[in-house]
């Protein structure tokens, strides 16, 4: 099963509820909102999208099946922004 | 106007009002902002490079307009030290790759000891150690990375000098805008310094940004942070800021320990005199046996720092250049006793900026000192002239 890991060149910090931080190679600035933020703390180890889901349900009143779809976009849209890799 | 117990300095309200915020004081209510200038307030957080410490407790109470201008400030020095640690990282790696040793100083990597975020704490540069026998590669390999060097020399005998009198070249990011320090000595000071053999020997690996960086060891870095700040007389709370963060980190029984390492070195000035400063103005638990056996070095450079964090609004430094040059004397005197002090007088000879005005040749080279306030004052005329 797809793992998914983060970029490690990149530096982030909390900046009130957001995420904010910088990819080392690019210079480019990226900010997260509170639940982005939740996401990338959590794969601060290589994690599966279920493993993903099971954090989330467990902080935050969703349903799986939701759940499941907002993170499958979110991770497509780090993994274009190649702030997070797929590993296996 | 707040006069302090032990000195004939005043502070004014802000000032006071930014110490009960770094020493956890207050503000308790809205009414301890009243009669507060906004603007004074604001210079000073920028002055001393202590919006972080300071944004949370004054948001607590204070109205719309200065919380948007605390936050303003704030996100902006949020981003600015995310540029500066992923600079870092790229010097930490092009160094690592050639195998250039290397130590991280304060900067980000200080900002991660002590807040575990490295862009929590302001910074206006980076500060990198490396072995002065490593200076050339050192320089050639910040070249690629796009930096400039500030610090112009042309010949042998003008390098030679850089590094005998000073501490540190400067260079400079134009794409990126980072001015970066790159150093081979902790100090300008001509004193019986740490030695940097003992510094790479107890040097520590930390872990930064999801890898690891080299920087001094607890003991150095807590030595070399009340130095710096000493022979700067403090003028910045940051470096108290940090201090009091740091040594509030380790226990009485390590401040002792430290207070018994410094013995023979001129640190212990610098130490006694930076916890003096925080048990004075951060309410800070000091050992009774340092403030008894304080001496009047270190005394002197309290009432001298005190004065200048009093003055230090950016305006009152532009117009009080001489008093702070005097003062950087009396500093080195302190610390270092006479040789401290000539070395810090005649230091000011050696100007790397003359240079591009003019310069003798290496062969006639002491004339470049015997003559530097002449080609300073004609580079100044000269700067002037229509």
């Amino acid at each position: 099963m797809k793992k998914y890991a983060k970029n490690p060149n990149t530096v982030a910090s909390k900046l009130d509820d957001e995420l904010v931080m910088i990819d080392i190679d690019l210079g480019k600035y990226f900010s997260m909102n509170s639940i982005a933020s939740s996401i990338w703390e959590y794969i601060d180890t290589p994690k599966t999208k279920e493993e993903i889901c099971d954090e989330l349900l467990n902080e935050y009143a969703v349903d799986r099946a939701t759940c499941t779809q907002e993170v499958t976009l979110f991770l497509e849209e780090l993994i274009q922004m190649k702030l997070v890799n797929e590993v296996t | 106007m707040a006069s302090h117990p032990n000195s004939s300095v005043s502070f004014s309200k802000e000032l006071q009002l930014l110490l009960n915020c770094l020493s956890n004081k207050g503000p308790t209510d809205s009414t301890q902002l009243a009669g507060i200038s906004e603007t004074k307030l604001i210079e000073l957080i920028q002055t001393h490079r202590i919006i972080s410490q300071v944004r949370g407790p004054l948001s607590t109470f204070s109205e719309g307009g200065l919380q948007e201008k605390l936050n303003g400030i704030y996100s902006a020095n949020k981003f600015t030290q995310l540029k500066f640690a992923a600079e870092l990282i790229k010097i930490n790696k092009a160094f690592s790759s050639q195998n250039i040793d290397h130590l991280a100083l304060k900067g980000p990597v200080l900002s991660q000891e002590i807040y575990n975020d490295p862009s929590e704490r302001t910074s206006r540069d980076l500060d990198i150690f490396i072995r002065v026998d490593q200076l050339d590669p050192s320089l050639a390999i910040l070249k690629e990375l796009g930096y400039e060097l500030l610090t112009k020399f042309s010949t042998p005998k003008q390098k030679q000098a850089i590094v005998k009198h000073y501490h540190h070249m400067e260079l400079y990011h134009s794409d990126e805008n980072v001015l970066l320090e790159l150093h081979w000595k902790l100090s300008s000071s001509k004193g019986n310094s740490i030695s940097a053999e003992e510094l790479w020997s107890k040097s520590t690996v930390i872990p930064f940004a999801g890898g690891a960086i080299r920087t001094l060891s607890k003991e150095h870095q807590l030595q070399y942070l009340c130095m710096h700040g000493a022979l700067h007389s403090f003028f910045r709370l940051q470096w108290l800021t940090d201090l009091h963060r740091l040594f509030g980190q380790i226990s009485l029984d390590e401040i002792d320990a430290l207070y018994a390492a410094t013995e023979i070195s001129e640190a212990r000035v610098c130490l006694n005199a930076s916890l003096l400063l925080l048990s004075e103005l951060y309410g800070f638990d000091v050992p009774e046996k340092i403030t008894k056996d304080a001496d009047r070095f270190s005394k002197r450079i309290v009432q001298i720092s005190l004065r200048e964090i009093a003055a230090n609004t950016s305006m009152d430094r532009k117009k009080s250049r001489w008093r702070t040059t005097l003062y950087n004397h009396k500093v080195h005197y302190s610390i270092s006793g006479i040789r401290g002090l000539i070395g810090s007088i005649f230091s000011r000879n050696v100007r790397p900026k003359n240079w591009q005005i003019f310069a003798f040749p290496d062969s006639l080279f002491f004339l470049n000192h015997v003559f530097s306030r002449f080609i300073w004052l004609f580079g100044k005329l000269k700067r002037k002239a229509p």
